[in-house]
């Protein structure tokens, strides 16, 4: 286990593009994740929906000291968007694999990712916007990062403008721009 | 995959920035060979409110595939007690619900049934659950669902049994019926009363939302759910039980004291919900935890003040009983504002005499009065003014010294001013500012003039011209030295003056002070383009010069164009301004998008002031009647109306206006009866208002004549006429072309009373008027004309009157299009001439124009 100190350690690297920093601390944001969603329903009973805001925050405050500054927890969030990003898609791809008949005990997954009941449209619908990130990776990767930021991680323009270090109005263009662009992009595959 | 992102965005913001129309050329011309970047980039625009659409569904999605699927713990049929289950009625955070019915025959009842599976009661909730039974079991309110009965089932299900409310959640029921703000507050005092009773008894309810509160179809309301409830003074501290956060005080988030504060806040959250179906906290970020208090501008000024008292962070700053508040709620529907208010109404009255939107009624009723009812009163444009000041990106800095000011004395919020004493008006407030500033901030001059410039502002926000301009003259080279050539404050001082000399008609001196204002080169481009809209407005109002005036606004939208800064308030203004001299010279579509574009910057900028949207809205509303969209104009109007009526009172200017405004619009909308109805209340009004000699009553009580006439009060016509004419003597030139309306409306009631010779007569007199003046197209020559064929009509000279209803026929499609009534109307009768002439041919090719709307309405026959 790493300790508190560590962690916001770690997490500044990161976000200063330290892949060693990133593969360190990854794994341990990426478990909490998993085990948080199912018991999470319990703990805030008065919640109508469990979203990923929901989840992320409560693996905050499993990892990261409560009193931990504002900046600190946003660079946390910045890490957490990607890994959400990851277990979504990893659903999203099992609840395909059995769709299409194959065994999905020969695919590895984690254990917890069973635990989402993704509907057939939203599988798809998210496979099909990871091939669309992965487009704009290689168009922009910095683009991406706001993506994870603001919808996997569902932080707010101001929080995503710490974690990238950019201006929030820059953020709130940028992300404008993003939305409008994967929306064309997947409309476009969907006629193809 | 080629276009680079850069140019992407670059191009796609830009165009964003522009009217829909243009986006097109734009984008093509920027991505010059490229098709895919054009192409893609339009189809960007276009989607683009559907692009967030498509990330809100698959959040939605997604937050579905997270939930665990809940068994349901009982199927229907299954016996609970002495009931059976009949089906579920969905579940809560907490626990599930059935409706049951008595097993026993013995009588009929329905109960609700509240369970809670064993894994659920495992932990924690059993506290709670018994807790609940327990609570409830005291509470005996109308308002408070009773409870009959619990305990738990051989396999351990723990149960409630409520009574059975046959009701919707108050969010729902007010989504499915719509209910004035009036309303709302009874609807909101009826749980205030519930939680009061709850209160006397030491129980909170603290878990306060819309779906713990049903109401049925008659409005009473049952409150369920005291799940989380605590006797008074006990601390809520098991790590555990936490509130919904979007319904969660403050307290209940940190784990501090609970008090009755805590289900004040609450009740704040939902009177919120109830009056805006928005929650305060969180308005925007789908994130409950991060929250941010944002109550709705479109909330009155007491509504607001009452809400922020119940918001209060510190639970110590809130009411501090439920009585307290339904006090200040019974107050306000008594309509006795709250405090300070009372004294003032010059206060809120100004407030929304809005310059510009005078100015749209003056411009209008060049054109108008027939047939649109743009009234404007000149008295009111003199005493109109704009309050805003050059908003030079210095919010913060307003503020701080705002609160300053404030500080001085005491008195943060307007209705607690226990120290400023009972009769203690806005003026006296101000005066003693000033003073108080010019003696205690000698040794800082810098603050001493923000502050003096701050205080001026108010003044001029409560119409005080002539102290402004006084404290101005004063001030301004004081402004200059110690704030800069840039400052807000210089600049502001300067546009006040120069409009205070135009309106006193020194015009000379209005012509230097702007000349001045646009030589200063330091000006940034936004004051700049603030500077030029006013220069615009003193051109069209005052000096009628609407070439010079157009040029000028023209210069002002382009300067916010340039610098790609269109998403604010001045441009919106600018706007405003364009599309009011564009009406001017009948370019309605042109109009129209000037105003539409108006409408979409102010909506996504939420400036504070819906009366200043509703009078846009009404702007619009015009244009669209202009141009035949007179179901588009119908829903505008309306809902302008009631933010008018909410904001003014019925006997503003501006909702009289509107009320005239419906009167045409409903006319186009072919309902006869509502025409009638604002007709008569419009003419109440301006007769009690602005008196029985003005000119904008003759103008409104002109308009009503086509309803006496229908109704056979031929008596009340001629009265009309006759005190219009008065009026019109004392206040047009003798030769101005708005006194053929007399005419018109004279030949519309000789015909009315068969008497052609007097009908050809006030038709000849209309002529006169418009002759040389209007165009031959211009839709008056229709309305005379339509008149001058009704008597050839009478006179049975049957082939004269076929040709002027051609004739007006065709000005009336050009100029107000197939659906206005009017040309229904001469649709109509040429269709029964030609049937009496047995001309089928010709017949049916008018009565194929007419529409089945028009044919079933009273305005038909």
């Amino acid at each position: 286990m790493i300790d508190q100190g560590e962690i916001t350690q770690l997490l500044v690297q990161v976000n200063k593009g330290d892949i060693n920093a990133y593969n360190k601390i990854f794994p341990v944001i990426y478990n909490e994740l998993r085990h948080i969603a199912h018991r999470i329903r319990f703990q805030y009973f008065g919640l109508e929906t469990l979203n990923t805001t929901a989840i992320v925050h409560e693996a905050y405050l499993k990892i990261i000291n409560s009193e931990a500054n504002w900046s600190s927890r946003a660079h946390f969030y910045g890490v957490a968007g990607k890994a959400m990003r990851h277990i979504l898609l990893n659903a999203a791809r099992r609840n395909n694999a059995i769709k299409r008949g194959r065994d999905a005990q020969h695919i590895c997954f984690e254990e917890w990712e069973e635990k989402i009941n993704l509907s057939d449209e939203c599988s798809n619908e998210l496979l099909r916007l990871d091939e669309v990130l992965i487009e704009l990776e290689e168009k922009d990767s910095k683009q991406v990062k706001i993506v994870e930021c603001r919808f996997f991680a569902n932080m707010t323009i101001e929080e995503t403008a710490v974690v990238l270090d950019i201006s929030p109005s820059t953020v709130k263009r940028n992300w404008q721009v993003i939305k409008a662009w994967i929306y064309s992009q997947i409309q476009a595959k969907k006629i193809a | 995959m080629d276009y680079s992102w850069n140019k992407l965005e670059e191009i796609f913001q830009n165009a964003l920035k522009l009217p829909a129309i243009e986006r097109e050329y734009y984008v093509a011309l920027q991505a010059k060979n490229d098709d895919r970047l054009r192409d893609t980039i339009l189809t960007m625009l276009k989607d683009e409110k559907n692009a967030d659409q498509y990330f809100d569904n698959l959040q939605a999605g997604i937050a579905t595939g997270f939930e665990e699927k809940k068994e349901d713990i009982f199927k229907p049929g299954d016996i609970i007690d002495k009931y059976k289950i009949v089906k579920s009625l969905g579940r809560g955070g907490m626990g599930q619900v059935y409706l049951a019915e008595r097993n026993d025959q013995q009588f009929e009842q329905k109960v609700a049934i509240k369970c809670f599976s064993a894994e659920e009661v495992k932990d924690n909730f059993l506290l709670n659950f018994r807790n609940e039974q327990q609570f409830l079991a005291n509470l005996n309110h109308a308002a408070i669902a009773h409870i009959l009965d619990g305990g738990i089932t051989d396999s351990g299900i723990h149960y409630i049994i409520m009574e059975y409310v046959d009701g919707l959640p108050i969010d729902q029921f007010l989504r499915t019926n719509t209910l004035t703000t009036q309303e709302k507050i009874q609807l909101f005092l009826k749980i205030c009363d519930a939680i009061n009773y709850a209160h006397n008894r030491l129980i909170l309810h603290l878990d306060i939302k819309p779906s713990n509160i049903l109401v049925n179809a008659d409005r009473q309301v049952k409150l369920l759910d005291f799940g989380i409830a605590q006797k008074i003074g006990t601390k809520l501290q098991h790590k555990n039980q936490k509130a919904t956060p979007y319904f969660a005080a403050p307290e209940q988030i940190n784990l501090g004291s609970i008090t009755t504060a805590t289900d004040i806040f609450q009740l704040g959250i939902l009177f919120h919900i109830i009056l805006t179906s928005k929650n305060p906290l969180n308005p925007k970020e789908n994130n409950p935890f991060d929250r941010n208090l944002i109550i709705s501008e479109s909330l009155s000024l007491e509504i607001r003040s009452i809400l922020e008292k119940c918001l209060n962070e510190q639970s110590d700053n809130r009411y501090t009983s439920v009585n307290e508040l339904n006090s200040d709620l019974e107050r306000y529907l008594q309509n006795r504002p709250i405090s300070t208010l009372k004294h003032n109404n010059s206060y809120i009255f100004s407030k929304y005499i809005r310059r510009n939107k005078i100015t749209i009624m003056l411009v209008g009723l060049a054109i108008v009065s027939l047939t649109s009812g743009i009234i404007f009163s000149s008295y009111q444009a003199n005493k109109a003014q704009k309050s805003e000041q050059l908003a030079l990106k210095q919010k913060e800095r307003a503020e701080y010294i705002s609160s300053f000011l404030i500080g001085f004395f005491e008195s943060p919020n307007p209705r607690d001013n226990s120290k400023l004493g009972a009769d203690f008006t806005v003026d006296e407030f101000l005066d003693l500012a000033r003073d108080k500033v010019d003696n205690e901030l000698s040794e800082r001059p810098k603050m001493k003039y923000e502050l003096l410039a701050v205080i001026t502002n108010m003044y001029n926000n409560l119409g005080r011209q002539e102290k402004t301009a006084e404290i101005d003259k004063e001030l301004i080279s004081k402004y200059q030295k110690f704030l800069g050539d840039s400052s807000t404050q210089f600049l502001d001082a300067q546009i006040r003056l120069a409009r205070f000399y135009s309106e006193r008609g020194e015009l000379a001196k209005a012509d230097s002070m702007f000349n001045k204002i646009e030589s200063n080169t330091d000006m940034p481009y936004f004051a700049r383009g603030n500077a030029l809209t006013e220069h615009a407005l003193y051109y069209q109002n005052i000096k009628g010069d609407f070439k010079t005036a157009d040029s000028l606004v023209q210069l002002s939208l382009n300067l916010f164009i340039e610098n790609r800064d269109t998403l604010r308030k001045e441009f919106a203004d600018a706007l405003s301004i364009a599309g009011t001299i564009k009406n001017r010279f009948s370019n309605f579509k042109e109009a129209g998008e000037y105003y539409e574009r108006e409408l979409t910057i102010k909506n996504e900028i939420s400036t504070n002031d819906p009366v200043d949207i509703a009078l846009t809205k009404s702007n619009l509303a015009t244009i669209y009647l202009q141009t035949g969209k007179a179901k588009k104009a119908l829903k505008i109007q309306l809902e302008a109306l009631k933010v008018l009526e909410e904001n003014l009172g019925e006997s503003h200017i501006h909702t009289m206006h509107a009320y005239n405004n419906l009167t045409h619009i409903y006319l186009d909308n072919y309902k006869f009866d509502s025409a009638n109805y604002f007709s008569q209340k419009a003419l109440k009004l301006y007769n009690s208002t602005v008196g029985d000699k003005s000119y904008e009553t003759a103008y409104v009580s002109l308009n009503s004549i086509i309803f006496d006439i229908k109704k056979g009060n031929y008596e009340e016509a001629q009265n009309k006429i006759d005190n219009a004419r008065a009026s019109f003597e004392r206040t047009l030139p003798p030769n101005h072309y708005l006194n053929s309306l007399l005419g018109i409306y004279q030949s519309s009631l000789a015909i009315a009373e068969t008497n052609p010779q007097n009908a050809l007569k006030a038709v000849q007199e209309s002529k006169n008027y418009i002759k040389g003046v209007l165009p031959e197209t211009h839709f008056f020559y229709a309305y005379i004309i339509i008149n001058e064929a009704r008597a050839q009509l009478l006179l049975n000279e049957k082939e004269q009157a076929l040709k002027l209803l051609e004739q007006s026929f065709e000005i009336l499609k050009e100029s107000k299009g197939m659906l206005n009534y009017r040309t229904q109307q001469t649709v109509a009768e040429l269709a029964k001439i030609y049937i009496e002439k047995g001309e089928m041919g010709k017949a049916n090719i008018y009565q194929a124009y007419i529409t089945p709307e028009f044919k079933s309405s009273k305005l038909s026959d």
